[in-house]
């Protein structure tokens, strides 16, 4: 089976966001703050308006009002483009210069005068700042008497660990095409969620909802970044009502790295104490992330570590830091991936203070239920993740002296690290229509971020009609079609699948009602009596055949239609959901050469029913390849003196190449969840991320003996 | 980007004198920097002189045994082509090392040769940079350095030379090849590019008006093998952190003819002259290596981001140096 959109993208002819060319399209370029807080006192266009072709500058100081979102929709930045001449960033988008050519906007923004008045007080040093406590404290929980309990352990760690920020790196920017057709607005996105974009473009330019249409076809990769609304498409948008014709938009990569979201910088102090057999006796977890003077973004990295594992008494907090950068956004395994690169971290090294193998320590503390919610799990594979793991990679032949493992003048690390992710599921409504053509059509406002939603959703509903592939027309990426769910959180197949189920089962009941009405082709027979084979009704009995065209001839109708709804339901309350797995790594360092490679991560992950395989592991492939970005190369580095972004962008701001990709073994073991809805799907797209980095770190410390804390880990820190 | 007058040459002549009328003028070959740059805004030129169809992208032998590399020839060519990767094999692994194969397949020798700093200050346009602005400073210095030059710094800039290929040139002792109205001239590699000392905008011994129509590769030492090792956190297209040429023959167990060129650390392809003075005529061997890379070092000066530099680099000549004495004695 090929991908839905397979052939489309691989011959170019997919039409992402500001590919779209409109009649009398007009191009916008933004100028970006220099400075990281102050005010902004001028714009001189004067040379940009002398410019051929530039037909309007807007700025900060004279731009039309736009309205912020209400607190219960999420969005990128709470503060539109241009409220006031504040400025919270560097890199803060503070004027757009709209012109007949892309070339002539660049040139424009580049000749903008902005003039500022700059602060003394920035907030620029986050070590600074949480030396000096400056931490707002969002959320505590705990179990037990974690204290206490920490100083009667027989074995005890206490370490801080800290991840830097991360910036999603999509190929595609963030960039939109945006016109109005009378009062309505219609703008071609790069989103993650077409419901929620023409939901917060709504609110920010005072329209009702039905006059918003957010299409979204394809998604040049998201990674969290696209979730929610930024700039770009609110100014496409604005910058049309001003000249009056469609605008492209797009922030350029510099952009990227201040004004669409990061994966913000954290730090966590672990403590772990254990009794004399490795059973967890106490966990503390305590995570600081910086956030923007404009928003308070939780990175939650201690909820995993209060249920993944067994542990009577434990204390998770979480605090943030404002800071003069923009505002964090989640990015894939948000909260659970730098705060399992704290907890396995964490782990690792109480197996070394206690002389268990780390496979054996993680196995002796699986969690037999969610003590966090106090739930039974629907499902818990974890123990079998972690010995399919070992097994697969040859656990066993590890020699667990440091350093011990050698090959020429390489030195070869094992490390081995769980992975989590709390499976959710969301709302959503599918309309399936069997067509006069013998098609079908399904409908549903998600979206295909590249993970193979159109690809999935199409097999679900020739599974269920034996109609072939190539005769489902999916129908998404448009905020008009029936409300369907964020590609956010790993959700989308939990989601849809049991609606696609339900609308496409409605469907067809309802093709029968037609075949067994009077001058139905089935005239008389009993519904129960018939079934759809091959996309078409025939007899359980044997005999012929209808084509639906056939059924839908004999009333004169083009289609019948059925509609699905699913959401999350009692079972949320009865059983908690949670997807596990297990990483294990190899690494391989050559001191004298500075080189620290991974070169083979083998993966167990169960994360239910697996509706594609291609598909599904596709992203898991991918995610551990961005853990090994996590691991060894990814920081966005900002210069302390100014704020602004230093490696910005691809050739400073590293992700892996194809020549870092490890070899990889991954097992999806495939066995359906039996409470989260129809199927037992419960998502794929985090899990893979989460615990990598560890395992990697972990095979590091196996490798070299030097424990580093502070991602990423570079030569210098495993040099002398 | 600022507009440009853009004229296509098609002779050498006529490429000097279009860019000789006009002060501002810079010559346009893969443009895979200056095309970057133009975008960035970091150079405004008002001509830009495309010698893209100038007849020279041939490698040609020369009588001495020695090539003349043509300045277009393409790094993809180059690296490829048979007598580079038999005689001057660090060459071609260098090229190979460097950015990536679409890069390569657009980027020429001459603009290699030329090839501008990476200094995030120096691309982002707002920094204080003396390269870039004369006179406004250097943000480097107590910013962020992890990837900035330890030897042949001043204090006005402390920016790393990105070339590999430059490296091996250096090693192998090239000439650079100029050509202006008033004529030809050799530069030779450790003077074509000058120290930043106190005008970092001045970056080659080149007149206005003066194209690069080729580099000249002397014969290389009989019996010489040469390697080229480059250290840097991803496997692929990354600049170096630090990256060692090294050749040398062997003449009764004794090195010969040694060369040994740093990158990754230096302000301009570093020639380690006292490195090679120390190996000439010894037997090898690790301890002489050491003593060697040592050497190569000495007078360092690290910023707190980029001290790992100096062990880094030390580590590569040794490592280097052990390589080709591996390649010399397989070719007996």
């Amino acid at each position: 089976m090929n991908r839905k959109d397979g052939h489309l993208k691989v011959t170019g002819a997919a039409l992402y966001a500001t590919d779209h060319q409109r009649e009398g399209q007009a191009y916008a370029c933004a100028a970006h703050s220099e400075i990281a807080s102050g005010e902004l006192l001028a714009v001189d266009a004067t040379a940009t308006l002398a410019l051929p072709g530039v037909l309007t500058v807007l700025h900060a100081l004279d731009a039309p009002k736009l309205f912020r979102c209400p607190e219960s929709l999420n969005v990128g930045e709470r503060r539109p483009p241009f409220e006031d001449n504040r400025i919270y960033y560097a890199g803060q988008i503070l004027a757009l210069v709209v012109a007949e050519s892309f070339e002539v906007a660049r040139h424009g923004a580049q000749l903008l005068e902005l003039k500022y008045k700059e602060d003394e007080q920035v907030s620029l040093d986050f070590e600074r700042d949480l030396r000096e406590g400056k931490i707002e404290q969002t959320d505590a929980s705990s179990r037990g008497q974690a204290a206490e309990a920490f100083d009667r352990g027989h074995a005890r760690i206490d370490a801080t660990y800290e991840t830097p920020v991360g910036i999603h790196c999509a190929m595609e920017l963030h960039g939109a095409v945006a016109w109005w057709e009378e009062e309505r607005l219609v703008v071609e996105d790069s989103t993650q969620w077409v419901v929620g974009q023409s939901k917060a473009l709504a609110n920010t330019f005072g329209l009702p909802e039905s006059d918003v249409e957010v299409r979204s076809r394809f998604v040049g990769g998201g990674f969290g970044g696209k979730l929610f609304l930024w700039s770009p498409s609110i100014l496409a948008a604005e910058a049309s009502r001003v000249v009056g014709r469609p605008v492209q938009f797009s922030l350029d990569r510099r952009g990227q790295f201040t004004s669409a979201g990061h994966r913000p910088r954290t730090r966590q102090r672990l403590r772990l104490a254990a009794d004399e057999d490795g059973h967890l006796v106490s966990l503390r977890h305590e995570a600081v992330n910086q956030t923007s003077q404009v928003d308070q973004y939780e990175e939650s990295c201690p909820d995993v570590s209060a249920s993944l594992y067994q542990c009577p008494n434990v204390s998770i907090s979480q605090g943030v830091v404002r800071s003069h950068v923009g505002t964090p956004t989640p990015m894939r395994g948000p909260g659970e991936t730098p705060g399992l690169w704290a907890l396995e971290s964490a782990l690792d090294e109480l197996a070394v203070e206690l002389k268990i193998d780390p496979l054996e320590l993680r196995l002796r503390n699986v969690a037999q239920r969610d003590e966090a919610k106090d739930l039974p799990w629907s499902i818990n594979l974890h123990e079998r993740c972690l010995r399919e793991a070992a097994a697969r990679f040859g656990w066993s032949q590890r020699n667990p002296e440091v350093g011990s493992m050698r090959e020429g003048s390489e030195v070869i690390g094992w490390g081995i690290a769980s992975t989590s992710w709390a499976a959710m599921r969301s709302s959503a409504t599918v309309t399936v229509d069997l067509l006069q053509s013998g098609k079908a059509r399904i409908s549903c406002a998600t979206q295909d971020i590249g993970t193979g939603t159109y690809t999935v959703f199409a097999q679900m509903v020739k599974e269920l009609t034996g109609l072939p592939f190539d005769s489902i027309e999916v129908r998404i990426g448009n905020s008009r079609l029936p409300t369907g769910p964020i590609s956010g959180g790993s959700m989308v197949t939990a989601t849809v699948v049991p609606a696609i189920a339900e609308a496409t089962e409605k469907a067809i009941d309802a093709l029968l009602d037609l075949a067994v009405a009077e001058d139905g082709p089935f005239a008389g027979s009993d519904k129960k009596s018939l079934r759809m084979v091959g996309g078409k009704l025939c007899s359980r009995s044997g005999g012929a055949s209808r084509s639906i065209g056939e059924v839908l001839e004999s009333k004169r109708l083009s289609f019948v239609s059925g509609k699905g709804e699913a959401s999350p339901g009692e079972e949320q309350e009865r059983y908690s959901f949670r997807s596990f797995g297990a990483h294990c790594a190899e690494v391989r360092w050559d001191a004298g050469l500075g080189r620290l490679r991974v070169s083979r991560v083998t993966s167990v992950i169960d994360s239910g029913r697996i509706i594609n395989l291609d598909t599904a592991s596709n992203q898991v492939y991918g995610a551990i390849v961005m853990g090994v970005g996590m691991a060894l190369l990814e920081e966005s580095v900002y210069d302390k003196r100014t704020g602004r972004p230093v490696t910005d962008n691809l050739a400073d701001y590293l992700v892996p190449v194809m020549t870092d990709c490890p070899e990889i073994d991954l097992s999806l073991l495939n066995v359906p969840d039996p409470h989260i809805g129809k199927l037992g799907a419960r998502g794929i797209g985090e899990v893979g991320l989460t615990g990598v980095a560890p395992a990697i770190g972990n095979a590091v410390y196996h490798a070299t003996g030097k424990r580093i804390r502070t991602l990423p880990i570079r030569m210098e820190d495993l040099m002398g | 980007m600022k507009p440009f007058h853009y004229e296509r040459a098609s002779t050498v002549e006529e490429a000097c004198s279009m860019s000789t009328e006009s002060e501002e003028s810079c010559f346009l070959a893969g443009g895979t920097t200056l095309i970057d740059l133009l975008k960035l805004n970091v150079m405004r030129p008002a001509k830009v002189v495309d010698v893209r169809n100038v007849d020279m992208d041939t490698v040609d032998l020369l009588e001495d045994g020695g090539i003349l590399i043509g300045a277009n020839v393409r790094n993809s060519d180059l690296a490829w082509h048979q007598k580079v990767r038999r005689d001057y094999q660090a060459l071609s692994e260098a090229l190979l090392s460097g950015a990536s194969p679409q890069l390569r397949n657009m980027a020429t020798v001459a603009g290699n040769v030329m090839q501008r700093a990476r200094c995030p200050y120096f691309r982002d346009n707002y920094s204080p940079c003396n390269k870039r602005s004369p006179g406004s400073g250097c943000a480097a210095l107590g910013g962020y350095a992890r990837s900035h030059a330890v030897l042949g710094t001043s204090e006005h800039c402390i920016a790393t030379h990105p070339s590999d290929m430059c490296v091996a040139l250096a090693a192998f002792e090239a000439k650079v090849r100029v050509e202006g109205l008033a004529g030809t001239r050799d530069i030779p590699f450790s003077d074509f590019h000058l120290l930043p000392g106190d005008r970092p905008d001045r970056e080659h011994a080149i007149d206005p008006g003066e194209l690069i129509t080729g580099v000249v590769l002397p014969p290389n030492v009989e019996g010489a093998s040469s390697v080229y090792l480059k250290s840097r956190d991803r496997a692929s297209y990354e600049f170096a952190l630090a990256s060692a040429a090294v050749s040398f023959a062997l003449v009764e167990g004794r090195i010969a003819a040694a060369r040994i060129a740093l990158g990754g650390v230096a302000t301009k392809p570093w020639r380690a002259f006292e490195a090679e003075n120390c190996l000439e005529g010894n037997e090898p061997s690790s301890e002489l290596y050491e003593e060697a890379a040592a050497l190569a070092m000495e007078g360092a000066i690290t910023q707190p981001d980029n001290a790992y530099k100096v062990p880094l680099a030390r580590g590569l000549i040794v490592r280097a140096l052990a390589i080709a004495r591996e390649r010399v004695e397989a070719q007996v």
